[in-house]
């Protein structure tokens, strides 16, 4: 089945109390922070709690991840790589040399831990100027990168000398998000990360709910299928515009008819609406019907597994 | 006066009409059938005793196109010979037999069959012959079209190794078939990795004479979000396009700029359809394209308009005479006026606007403190490669390999 993580929600894996609660928000993956979100004499405690955290974060049908410090990857990833785990977030990644050592250090964990090998995935964050500009390298340097995009705006925009602000008016990003982009769809890797809109709806700014919308439909349409949340308000949004639309799942269909109709008639193209639609774009609407099941049957596991653990709140466990 | 040609697996008839000097040609058409019927009833009818006539006389196109510019490029079905005759009367600069998008798959061996006299025909008549061929198919296709009157092929193609391919192809069927010209390759960018090594492709042959940008299907591959184009603004891609395809002194081809994308039908469009092609043209136009692709004859008037049909000469740069030397503005610099203040030590009011500005703390007080877009002290943190890899196996791919 294809992976659906539209929603990736950053959790301090030092706080139980939000670990425990953030099936609540329905977030795709959970991405338990080692990093920004944990205080530096904090850093110890979060890595105590990761091994216990991973099967906590997955009730409500979440997959998991970890993201590590840039500056302490072999400490993180000892005291994270545990079954369960699907990923580790690298910040910073600025070099293929980086994923080479990430990616031998996660090998043999998996082999100490009896864990599958190669599933661990890579989750690279572009968030520096050398980062963008080694992007082809980093991206093809392991294969257990499946995605890749800009993750990291805020860093991105403070390392190009940018203003963070400006980012409202104009996409000071918009030459990282092509290259990164550009680089992830050359190689057949999925696409992470946002499309530029105006207004408030950055990963830090999450107050115009509209902004919010608007920023991730344009997204979906730019071709991203995952997104970083630091609130749940974004997992919500994420949730529910990264992913076709009830009227683009009906009109894929409807394109697939006239498709089928065509064929039989020998012509090389039906028409719908004026669209011309040849074999590439009934592909792509195959495409469409496929990924919007996936999303709804997502979406059915998690609401079954939500009740679950509402039922044995309320009943206590079974 | 009438000749029929066996060549390989095609048979043809032309007729000459010596009053009007035209060439009528069909294919044997036995059993009236279309298709694989057809096929089939042809290949029948080829079976021997016919003896196979190898040709002798070429035509010779009407007209020396090596250096005209295609402002507007008509492609035509090769498997609707009607069609073909229709555009050949067009006002089209360049008529392209389209033997993939546009053919069925199951007419895609008729649209071959036909390939030969089609270029015989519209070699004959003022236009420019091009055809469209496909990639899985190259060989087949080129074998089926190369022929005398043929100038370019338009192919997709994402890499050097894949534009060589063709080059080799071409130069073996220029030789064996003794063509008076050299065919050109259009290199077609419509995926991703086409648009990553865009400039690296473009340069790899001498032949490669222009590049066509498919809009519609950059934005739709690989992994299809939408039915329609609607990525915001492909600024980037654009903008790597123009500049691999300027360095590598390919000229541009294609339509952008408005609502109306490759996959519309322009009579669905409304009643100022012309004005806003002509519209979509100009801005192609400004952005340094020389000509527009279409399947919509109604296109091919708001090219010819809007596309110069030459590069215009750029202006000769008038430079200003020099200044005499005691007119150059010389205007002080601060330390001259006060050097007292110019030495590179912050102000008091500098630093606390600093300050201010990062949450009190100044710059001597915070050792992880630096300025915006400050250049990096010593070396980065980690080894920077000298050259771009393929994908390396990892770790976990190569012991499994060895158990």
């Amino acid at each position: 089945m294809t992976a659906v993580r539209r929603s990736m929600l950053f959790t301090p894996a030092n706080v139980r109390r939000f670990i425990e609660g953030v099936w609540k928000h329905s977030p795709d993956m959970v991405v338990l922070d080692l990093e920004d979100s944990v205080a530096p004499d904090e850093k110890q405690n979060a890595r105590d709690m990761v091994q216990e955290a991973i099967p906590l974060a997955q009730r409500g049908g979440a997959e998991v991840a970890v993201r590590v410090n840039a500056d302490t990857v072999v400490e993180d990833c000892t005291a994270a790589i545990w079954q369960g785990l699907c990923a580790v977030v690298l910040p910073k990644s600025e070099s293929p040399e980086q994923i080479t050592a990430l990616d031998s250090l996660l090998t043999r964990l998996e082999t100490e831990r009896s864990m599958p090998a190669g599933s661990v995935e890579i989750m690279p964050m572009i968030e520096t100027a050398v980062g963008v500009q080694n992007a082809y390298a980093i991206a093809t340097s392991s294969r257990r990168i499946t995605s890749f995009g800009v993750l990291g705006e805020a860093d991105l925009t403070a390392d190009l000398g940018a203003s963070f602000d400006a980012l409202q008016h104009h996409d000071v990003l918009a030459y990282p998000r092509g290259e990164v982009g550009l680089v992830a769809r050359a190689l057949g890797l999925t696409v992470n990360g946002r499309a530029w809109t105006s207004g408030k709806a950055t990963i830090a700014d999450y107050g115009d709910i509209e902004a919010l919308e608007r920023s991730m439909r344009a997204s979906w349409l730019a071709g991203c299928r995952s997104t970083f949340c630091i609130h749940p308000r974004q997992v919500a949004a994420a949730n529910e515009h990264l992913r076709p639309s009830t009227p683009d799942v009906a009109e894929a269909v409807e394109a697939l008819r006239v498709h089928a109709e065509a064929d039989r008639a020998r012509l090389p193209y039906g028409v719908l609406n004026g669209l011309v639609i040849d074999a590439k774009i009934a592909q792509a609407a195959r495409h469409i019907i496929e990924y919007a099941a996936a999303c709804d049957a997502k979406d059915a596991a998690k609401a079954s597994s939500r009740a679950e653990i509402e039922a044995e709140e309320r009943d206590g466990p079974v | 006066m009438s000749v029929g040609l066996l060549m390989g697996d095609r048979y043809l008839q032309v007729t000459g009409d010596e009053k009007d000097d035209t060439v009528e040609w069909r294919l044997r058409d036995a059993s009236r059938k279309n298709g694989k019927e057809f096929i089939s009833a042809a290949q029948h009818a080829m079976l021997p005793p016919v003896e196979r006539v190898t040709i002798a006389a070429t035509p010779e196109p009407a007209a020396d196109h090596s250096g005209a510019i295609p402002r507007s490029v008509l492609l035509v079905p090769a498997d609707r010979p009607e069609h073909v005759r229709e555009s050949l009367s067009s006002a089209a600069d360049v008529v392209c037999l389209d033997m993939t998008t546009a053919v069925h798959s199951t007419n895609r061996e008729t649209a071959r069959l036909m390939a030969w006299g089609e270029v015989a025909a519209a070699a004959s008549s003022s236009k420019s012959v091009w055809a469209r061929i496909g990639v899985d198919s190259f060989r087949e296709d080129l074998d089926a079209c190369v022929w005398p009157g043929l100038s370019g092929v338009v192919i997709a193609a994402d890499s050097v190794e894949r534009v060589r391919l063709i080059e080799e192809a071409l130069a073996s069927l220029e030789e064996e078939r003794k063509l008076p010209q050299q065919v050109g390759i259009v290199v077609a960018l419509d995926t991703a990795a086409a648009v990553w090594a865009v400039r690296e492709t473009l340069a790899a042959s001498p032949r490669v004479m222009a590049t066509v940008v498919g809009a519609h299907d950059l934005l739709e591959t690989p992994e299809t979000i939408a039915l329609r184009p609607s990525y915001p603004d492909p600024v980037y891609m654009q903008g790597r396009i123009t500049a691999g395809a300027t360095e590598a002194g390919v000229p541009m081809i294609g339509l952008l700029g408005t609502d109306i994308v490759p996959g519309h039908l322009a009579e669905v469009l409304g009643q100022d359809v012309g004005k806003r092609l002509t519209q979509a043209a100009k801005t192609s136009r400004d952005a340094g394209f020389i000509g527009g692709m279409t399947t919509h004859p109604e296109v091919i008037d708001s090219c010819n308009t809007a596309f110069p049909g030459f590069h215009p000469p750029l202006p000769a740069l008038q430079l200003p005479p020099p200044l005499p030397a005691m007119l150059q503005p010389v205007v002080p610099s601060y330390f001259e006026v006060k050097p007292e203040q110019s030495a590179l030590t912050p102000t008091a009011s500098a630093v606390q606007l600093v300050a201010a500005s990062n949450n009190g703390v100044t710059p001597q007080e915070s050792n992880t403190w630096r300025p915006l877009a400050a250049p990096r002290q010593g070396e980065t943190p980690y080894p920077l490669s000298a050259t771009w890899r393929p994908v390396v196996p990892s770790d976990f791919e190569r012991s499994a390999q060895k158990s």
